[in-house]
C-alpha cells in the first residue's frame, strides 16, 4: 500500500532537490556570464569557453586525463575479466576470503592508498609519472570491474556453456565465443564506471602525479584554491556534460545486462 | 586425471593470479611498507632513518596534533548526524512514493553521483561566495542589508561536506527502508499504534543498518577529505586530511604522517567492524 505523498513530503522533497542542483546549475550559467566577477548576470557570451580551448595547459591535462583514465580503465577490465572468468570457472578454497580480498583496495580510503603508493615509489625509486598515477588508479578501479563482470556471469546459464562443450568447442573457444561476447555490456559498464572513478579521482592523485603529469582533475584543484574564475565555470560545465552522459550510458548498459542475464 | 587437474590449476592462476599479484603488489605490499615507516625516524633532510623507534607516535599524542584529530572526530560526527537528518526524510519519501516518483527521486540523486565531487564543491564556492546565490537571496528577502562572509568559513566546509556526502547516505537507507514489509505497518497500525510510535519503534529499528551503510560513507571521507577544507576552508580549517597530506608534501615528515595514516586506519576498520557488528545483530 503505497500512499500519496503529503504537501509536507513535497515540499520537503523540492527542497532537497533544489538545494542538492542549484550550485550546479548557477555554475553552468555562469560560464556564459559577460561579467568576468560573479556580480550578477551581465549578458550571454561565448568568450570564456573559447578561453579555455585555446589555454595549452588546459590541453595538456586533457590530453593527460584521457591518457591515464584511458590506460587505467583498460587495464582494470582486462585484469577484472580475467578474474571474474577464474572465478566462474573454478571452485576452490577460501573463494570467498579471496573475494572479499579483492574489494579492500575500494573500502580503503583514498588518500591512505595515495601516501602509501607514494611510500612504495620511493622506495623502489620509481619516480612519479603517469605510469605511477595509472597504477595507483588501477588498483581501486580493477574491482569495480570485477564486480560487474562476476555478477553478470552469476546469471549466465551454465547448459550454455555445455551445449557450446558438447558441439566441440575446447575450453578456450567456450570463453571467446560464448563468454566474452555475452560479457561485453557488463565489462562497457564496469569500464564506465572505472573511467569515472579515475577521472574524479584527487584524493589520490594529488601523491603519486609528477610535477609535468596534471590531469584535469589536478588542473581543477589547483585553479580552485586560487579563487573563482569564468573559465573554470566552463571547464567545470564541459565536464559535466561528459560525466553525465557517460552515467547515462552506464546505467543503460547496466539495465541490458540486467536483462541478458535474466 | 592429474593432469586434468593440473591444467585446471594452471587456468585458475592464468586468470585469477594477474589480478591476485596487483593487489598484493601495489595494494597489500604499500599498507605494509606504511606501517613500518610509521615506527622509522626521519632525518634534518626528510628522509626517512631506518631504526625502528616510537617517536612517530609520541609526536601524535603532541596537544597540537591531538586537537586536530579531536576536532576532525567532532566534525565527522557532526556531519554524519546532520547527513542522517538530512537525508532520511527524503529517503523515507522515496521509499513510500508511487513506482514513478520513486524512480524520478533515485534518478535525482544519481546524478549528482556521476558530477566529479571536486566540480561540485567548485560550485559551492560560486555558491556561497560575496555575490553568490545565498547572498543574493537573503538581501532579496531583506534578511541582511550587506553581504555576508560565508565562503571561507568553517560554516562553508560543513555545508560542503553535507552537501556532498548527503547521497552517500541516501542510497543504503533507501535500500533499506524499501524492503520494509508494509504489512508490518499494518499489523502496527491495526495493534493501534500512532504513527509516531509506528516510526519509533518499526521503522526506525528496521533502518539502522541503512544508517550503518551510510555512516562508514559519510563518517570516513568527512575525516579525509582535505579539499573540502582547504577550497571552502580557505585554509584555516586543518583536519587529519591536510595533516597527512602536508606531511608528505610541505613538511617532509613520512614517518608522522605514516603514523597519523595508521591512527586513522585504526579507527576506520573500528567504524567498519561496528557497522558490520550492527547488520549481523540486525538482520532476521
Amino acid at each position: 500500500m503505497k500512499k500519496k505523498l503529503g504537501p509536507v513530503s513535497i515540499v520537503y522533497i523540492l527542497l532537497f532537490l533544489f538545494i542538492l542542483y542549484a550550485p550546479i546549475v548557477l555554475m553552468v550559467v555562469y560560464s556564459f556570464n559577460n561579467s568576468e566577477l560573479d556580480m550578477g548576470w551581465s549578458g550571454f557570451t561565448w568568450k570564456w569557453y573559447q578561453e579555455l580551448l585555446s589555454a595549452n595547459d588546459v590541453k595538456t591535462a586533457a590530453i593527460n586525463t584521457l591518457i591515464v583514465s584511458g590506460a587505467s580503465t583498460f587495464l582494470s577490465i582486462m585484469l577484472g575479466a580475467f578474474a571474474a572468468i577464474g572465478f566462474h570457472k573454478h571452485d576452490f578454497r577460501g573463494k570467498d576470503l579471496l573475494d572479499s580480498f579483492f574489494y579492500i583496495p575500494t573500502i580503503v580510503p583514498a588518500m591512505l592508498l595515495g601516501v602509501s603508493l607514494l611510500s612504495l615509489y620511493d622506495i623502489l625509486h620509481i619516480p612519479l609519472s603517469k605510469i605511477t598515477i595509472i597504477i595507483s588508479h588501477v588498483t581501486f578501479c580493477m574491482p569495480v570491474c570485477f564486480n560487474n563482470i562476476r555478477v553478470a556471469l552469476k546469471g549466465f546459464d551454465r547448459s550454455i556453456e555445455e551445449a557450446a562443450q558438447d558441439l566441440g568447442c575446447n575450453q578456450l573457444q567456450v570463453i571467446g565465443k560464448v563468454l566474452l561476447p555475452n560479457l561485453v555490456p557488463a565489462m562497457l559498464s564496469g569500464g564506465l564506471l572505472a573511467f569515472t572513478f579515475s577521472l574524479e579521482d584527487v584524493l589520490t592523485t594529488f601523491f603519486v602525479a609528477g610535477p609535468k603529469d596534471v590531469t584535469l582533475s589536478m588542473y581543477i584543484f589547483g585553479q580552485m584554491k586560487a579563487g573563482m574564475k569564468p573559465t573554470l565555470n566552463a571547464l567545470s560545465t564541459l565536464l559535466i556534460i561528459v560525466t553525465v552522459s557517460l552515467g547515462v550510458i552506464m546505467q543503460l548498459l547496466q539495465n541490458r545486462s540486467v536483462a541478458n542475464s535474466k | 586425471m592429474d593432469s586434468k587437474k593440473r591444467s585446471s590449476l594452471g587456468s585458475a592462476l592464468l586468470t585469477i593470479g594477474p589480478m591476485s599479484l596487483w593487489t598484493i603488489l601495489f595494494f597489500v605490499f604499500p599498507f605494509l611498507y606504511i606501517i613500518f615507516v610509521s615506527f622509522c625516524s626521519r632525518d634534518q633532510f626528510g628522509n626517512i632513518v631506518y631504526s625502528l623507534n616510537l617517536g612517530a607516535y609520541e609526536t601524535l599524542t603532541h596537544g597540537v596534533y591531538l586537537q586536530v584529530i579531536w576536532k576532525t572526530l567532532k566534525m565527522a560526527a557532526l556531519v554524519t548526524v546532520l547527513v542522517t537528518l538530512i537525508a532520511y526524510p527524503y529517503a523515507y519519501f522515496a521509499s513510500r512514493a508511487s513506482k514513478k516518483v520513486q524512480s524520478l527521486m533515485i534518478i535525482g540523486i544519481m546524478v549528482p553521483f556521476w558530477i566529479n565531487s571536486l566540480l561540485r564543491i567548485y560550485a559551492i564556492m560560486n555558491f556561497t561566495s560575496k555575490y553568490g546565490l545565498i547572498n543574493n537571496l537573503l538581501m532579496g528577502m531583506g534578511i541582511i542589508k550587506e553581504p555576508i562572509q560565508i565562503l571561507y568559513t568553517t560554516g562553508a566546509v560543513y555545508f560542503g561536506l553535507v552537501y556532498s556526502l548527503v547521497p552517500m547516505m541516501v542510497m543504503p537507507l533507501y535500500s533499506c527502508l524499501e524492503k520494509i514489509d508494509p504489512a508490518v505497518l499494518e499489523a502496527g497500525r491495526d495493534l493501534g499504534c500512532s504513527s509516531a510510535v509506528l516510526f519509533r519503534k518499526v521503522i526506525f529499528p528496521l533502518s539502522i543498518p541503512g544508517i550503518m551503510g551510510g555512516l562508514v560513507l559519510v563518517f570516513v571521507p568527512a575525516m579525509f577529505n582535505f579539499y573540502i577544507a582547504d577550497a571552502l576552508g580557505g585554509g584555516k580549517t586543518i583536519i587529519i586530511g591536510n595533516l597527512i597530506s602536508s606531511q608528505f608534501s610541505t613538511a617532509k615528515n613520512w614517518p608522522f604522517g605514516a603514523a597519523l595514516s595508521v591512527a586513522v586506519m585504526i579507527l576506520s576498520t573500528i567504524i567498519i567492524i561496528i557497522k558490520n557488528k550492527v547488520e549481523k545483530a540486525r538482520t532476521y
